[in-house]
């Protein structure tokens, strides 16, 4: 079964219930995510399975889509070319939700799990001066946006994206701060670190090449990894207030990244102590660009001046037979 | 020097005599002819097509220590060719006898092509009809358990 292509794997599981149970136990060789782009013309997305090299696309249930903004448990937070009208999409399922209107402009956006989940949460996050910024919430089903101004100095730094962890939405900006917000007492707060301070990301020299700050969740702890040009992705971990750098093999942990939503994984076969970003190499041969830390190179060529992560593309769990 | 000889039976009684360096490629045999050396080895559930076919296999595969120089008894390019031609060459039951017989002595690269063959056929069906009818199997699932199955799977193929 695990020889099969996944359309044969499925086709072989409808044969009888001997081969439905063959195909259920290969299943966990599958556990990477897939990554989804949207094409700047047509009414469709694409789906690429990075292991297998296939490309999948499929029709949206809506005309005039324009991005994805996260992605999480399957689901895509997408929006419509009026920018403001915001819906949940599951591409396996296609099930949609719509949202309220959010005619605020934002920087960042994260929703915490699954909409059809009771505990899901949605947060923008929009600086509107050096010091004041506006964080807005909401449900599934809420009718409006909630938001709140905050006095807090974000600065003129690289920030990560944001990230939900055990109800509390983080960011991480390259200043070495650490912004918590907990939206069920909306209330804002920070930490600063002086020990994870970038200082290449202030460094004017190298100016053009990209730096990326990351932040993802790796069972209930926070993760951080930062890329610079083509150098080592560096990554820490938050053990008890505490940054500690990563172990240089990552200890069999996948990194799947992208600009608005990162995810890990622990044990994918074929695609240990990696970190995959969604594009392909400039070979164009349907392979991923990653950074494999066992052979402390990236394949499969080295990046140069360009952004590791495209703006149009990020990761999503495979279909639920993959799972 | 000559070589050792080992004596495998089929579950017909047929006696095949083969050299130990073919044999071995099995872990089974490997084991067995190590814990039991002069005896008659009797594989009971395997047939003299099929073990005749196994020992083929084995035989060309052989790599010969003693040999000295180029020992491989072919280039491994030449070998795959000759390995999709072999398994070509076999009709669909006895191929899957042939799997089984791979998996029963545990000859790993045989199992190997054997496996790749099935996959081959299950992906060249155009649909699960067509598997069921190439593989003999009897289709135990109702109607509406198949449309569960395609429910749950949606997804642009």
């Amino acid at each position: 079964m695990s020889l099969l292509m996944l359309k044969d794997k499925i086709r072989a599981s409808t044969v009888c219930k001997k081969w439905r149970e063959a195909a259920k136990s290969v299943r966990v060789v599958h556990k990477h995510q897939w990554f989804v782009s949207i094409p700047t013309f047509g009414n469709s997305i694409n789906l690429f399975d990075p292991l297998e090299r296939k490309k999948y696309t499929l029709n949206l249930p809506e005309k005039g889509v324009t991005d994805v903004a996260y992605s999480k448990d399957g689901w895509l937070l997408m929006r419509r070319s009026s920018f403001v009208e915001f819906f949940f999409f599951n591409p396996y399922s296609r099930e949609l939700i719509s949202l309220p209107d959010n005619e605020l402009p934002y920087q960042a956006i994260a929703f915490s799990s699954a909409p059809t989940s009771e505990t899901c949460t949605l947060v923008t996050l929009n600086r509107i001066s050096e010091y004041i910024v506006a964080i807005s919430t909401c449900y599934p089903g809420a009718t409006e946006w909630i938001t709140k101004k905050f006095h807090c100095a974000f600065g003129p730094n690289v920030h990560s994206n944001l990230v939900c962890v055990n109800d509390r939405f983080y960011r991480f900006t390259s200043g070495g701060v650490l912004f918590e917000f907990d939206p069920a007492s909306r209330t804002l707060s920070h930490q600063a670190w002086d020990d994870v301070r970038f200082p290449e990301i202030h460094n004017n020299e190298w100016s053009y090449l990209p730096k990326e700050l990351y932040l993802m969740e790796q069972k209930g702890e926070l993760i951080l990894m930062y890329t610079y040009g083509a150098e080592k992705p560096v990554m820490y971990k938050l053990v008890s207030s505490k940054w500690e750098e990563m172990s240089s093999t990552l200890d069999g942990l996948t990194i799947f990244a992208s600009m608005y939503s990162s995810e890990t994984r622990m044990d994918v076969l074929g695609m240990k102590n990696s970190v995959y970003f969604p594009k392909y190499g400039l070979r164009n041969n349907m392979q991923c660009v990653s950074y494999s830390y066992n052979d402390a190179r990236y394949y499969p060529d080295q990046p140069e001046r360009r952004l590791l992560c495209p703006v149009d593309s990020l990761w999503i769990d495979p279909p639920p037979f993959l799972r | 020097m000559s070589k050792k000889m080992i004596v495998l039976k089929s579950s017909e009684g047929v006696s095949f005599v083969v050299e130990e360096a073919v044999a071995r490629q099995s872990k089974i045999i490997s084991f067995l002819v190590e814990e039991f050396p002069d005896r008659e080895l009797p594989l009971t559930n395997m047939t003299s097509e099929i073990l005749r076919k196994t020992i083929e296999y084995c035989k060309k595969h052989v790599v010969e220590d003693d040999g000295g120089g180029d020992s491989s008894s072919s280039s491994s390019g030449d070998l795959k060719e000759w390995d999709v031609k072999f398994v070509a060459e076999i009709d669909q039951p006895r191929l899957m006898d042939l799997l089984m017989a791979a998996n029963y002595l545990d000859i790993p690269s045989l199992l190997d092509v054997t496996c790749q063959k099935v996959a081959d056929t299950i992906a060249a069906c155009n649909d699960e009809k067509e598997i069921r009818a190439t593989f003999n199997i009897e289709n135990d699932f109702t109607e509406e358990e198949v449309e569960a199955i395609r429910m749950e799977n949606q997804y642009p193929i």
